[in-house]
């Protein structure tokens, strides 16, 4: 039998789920295409898109949606949603998660690409998984929602063929000390860039403001994101440390986001002079390919991380939940400027679940205004404040999804919310 | 089959006794606050925060080694280079959809 267009056409009539197999699979209830994009396009290709045969036009995603594209700019009632184009979305996938009907559908993954790589003998494959990825993936297999896996998961790493892994927790922690520190310069007038510094943690409030708000770039902290880090450092000292040739290291980075896929392929991460992070992977797809490898989740062995880049703190573990980056810099910025231990390490106020949340700590006499936004609706009054120059603050995290990382747009979904599954 | 009235009373006690079972599970699935997945997970993260062995970033000896051996300070020259980035303005894609009207 000859593949024809014909022929083709006549399976895909007969076999609907037989072409729809080939290009999409489902991880945890959501469709994820097998589409890797190269380097070049990868501003111009979508990373969400609503599957229009199941949009029940609920509006969850309309409510939730921080840009308004899901909507478009004729809002009627009864019309479907759909990403009307790449440029003004963000990547957050807000939408993903809060759809009831599991309408829409990642369009890029490197499952395929990961695979590939740990069957290639040469290279050296190296897993970076983030902090809120150890909190959510239990539940894929049977555990409490919040409940800590990390050693299972590192065990299901190193039986999924990854060679080394190296904790996203410790990149956590580095970014802590440089941000730390760029904020101490800025009050002291050492680097000469304006106050309030926001965080650059968030892929999708940096394409937020890349695209909606360009005059607040300054604003930015000009560190890496932690996994922009931890690519660097993995293809540089790492390397080193390993005897391994950078060019023969394939770094994979774990995450709870969508966003962190447009982050990974951006042309600014390739400082060790390759591209620093090679894929992206959320923590549905991780869960899918422990699920396809049939790997006994519950039963395994708890290990740890590799060393060298391996060894975390408490504060890089709280970088997962909104507030988390601002009371880890609190910390740090505490000891930093006065010189004494800090006892007690919890910060109440920046706790919490409002959509923003203020501070002031005092520092040798010094008084610190910090602010933590939680989604990236609630950040419009401080966008304003700082546009106009006239924001009482010195340090501004945003984290785009309400509640921060673990509520990102990779993790698994939320059963209460869904119809499907 | 005949009941007396001593069984009769026997089975409104234990009738009873459940009855005052089930009530109180009820009254105790009502009064357990609901918490969402949001909440569960950031519980979780906090808990696990406060069993970890350091809590402060500059504590961490992974740290102080890779300062010492490899950036020698916060905000160095191979640090800028590693550490640090720049970022792209893409306002002119966002008006451009405003004129096409997208947006």
């Amino acid at each position: 039998m000859f593949i024809t267009r014909k022929n083709l056409l006549k399976t895909s009539i007969l076999f609907p789920f037989l072409i729809s197999c080939n290009k999409y699979s489902k991880t945890e209830g959501i469709y994820v295409s097998n589409n890797v994009p190269n380097n070049n396009e990868y501003d111009q290709i979508y990373y969400l898109q609503v599957n229009q045969s199941k949009c029940h036009v609920c509006h969850s995603c309309a409510e939730v949606c921080p840009t308004g594209i899901i909507n478009g700019k004729d809002k009627t009632p009864n019309t479907k949603h759909t990403i009307h184009h790449y440029d003004a979305c963000v990547n957050c996938g807000q939408c993903l998660v809060n759809c009831p009907y599991g309408a829409i559908q990642e369009e890029v993954s490197f499952i395929r690409d990961i695979e590939k790589a740990i069957n290639d003998k040469n290279k050296t494959v190296v897993a970076m998984p983030a902090p809120a990825v150890r909190y959510a993936i239990g539940e894929a297999f049977g555990y409490e929602p919040g409940f800590n896996t990390a050693g299972k998961m590192f065990s299901a790493l190193r039986e999924l063929g990854f060679d080394i892994i190296w904790d996203n927790e410790f990149a956590a922690d580095l970014t802590v000390i440089e941000e730390g520190t760029e904020l101490i310069h800025r009050i002291t007038g050492k680097i000469n860039k304006p106050l309030p510094q926001f965080t650059s943690c968030c892929p999708a409030w940096i394409k937020y403001i890349e695209s909606f708000h360009p005059e607040l770039i300054p604003h930015l902290s000009t560190c890496k994101s932690p996994i922009g880090m931890l690519g660097a450092l993995a293809k540089t000292y790492g390397a080193k440390k390993i005897n391994k040739n950078p060019q023969n290291i394939y770094t994979v980075s774990i995450m709870p986001c969508i966003a962190k896929k447009f982050e990974g392929l951006k042309p600014e991460l390739s400082s060790s002079r390759y591209r620093d992070i090679d894929a992206t992977i959320n923590t549905r797809e991780l869960a899918y390919m422990i699920k396809k490898a049939k790997i006994d989740y519950k039963n395994l062995n708890d290990t740890e991380a590799d060393p060298f880049l391996g060894i975390s703190t408490g504060a890089a573990t709280i970088f997962g939940v909104s507030g988390g980056v601002m009371e880890a810099a609190l910390r740090f910025a505490y000891e930093a400027v006065s010189g004494k231990i800090l006892h007690t390490v919890e910060f109440e106020s920046v706790r919490g679940e409002k959509g923003i949340r203020e501070a002031s700590v005092k520092i040798n006499g010094h008084v610190l205004n910090v602010c933590v936004v939680s989604g990236l609706k609630n950040a419009q009054p401080i966008i304003e404040m700082a546009t106009k120059g006239n924001s009482k603050y010195h340090f501004i995290e945003v984290m785009t999804c309400p509640g921060g990382c673990i509520n990102g747009g990779g993790q698994p979904l939320d059963p209460d919310n869904s119809f499907i599954l | 089959m005949k009941s007396s009235r001593k069984d009769f009373l026997f089975y409104i006690i234990i009738f009873f006794g459940y009855f005052a079972l089930i009530l109180s599970k009820i009254k105790h699935l009502l009064a357990m606050p609901y918490k969402s997945l949001k909440q569960k997970r950031s519980e979780g993260v906090y808990y696990f925060d406060k069993k970890m062995k350091f809590r402060k970033s500059q504590d961490n000896p992974a740290i102080k080694t890779l300062y010492k051996e490899f950036l020698e300070y916060p905000l160095s020259h191979r640090s800028h280079e590693l550490l640090h980035t720049h970022y792209v303005n893409r306002s002119s894609r966002v008006l451009s959809l405003k004129k096409k009207n997208i947006i």
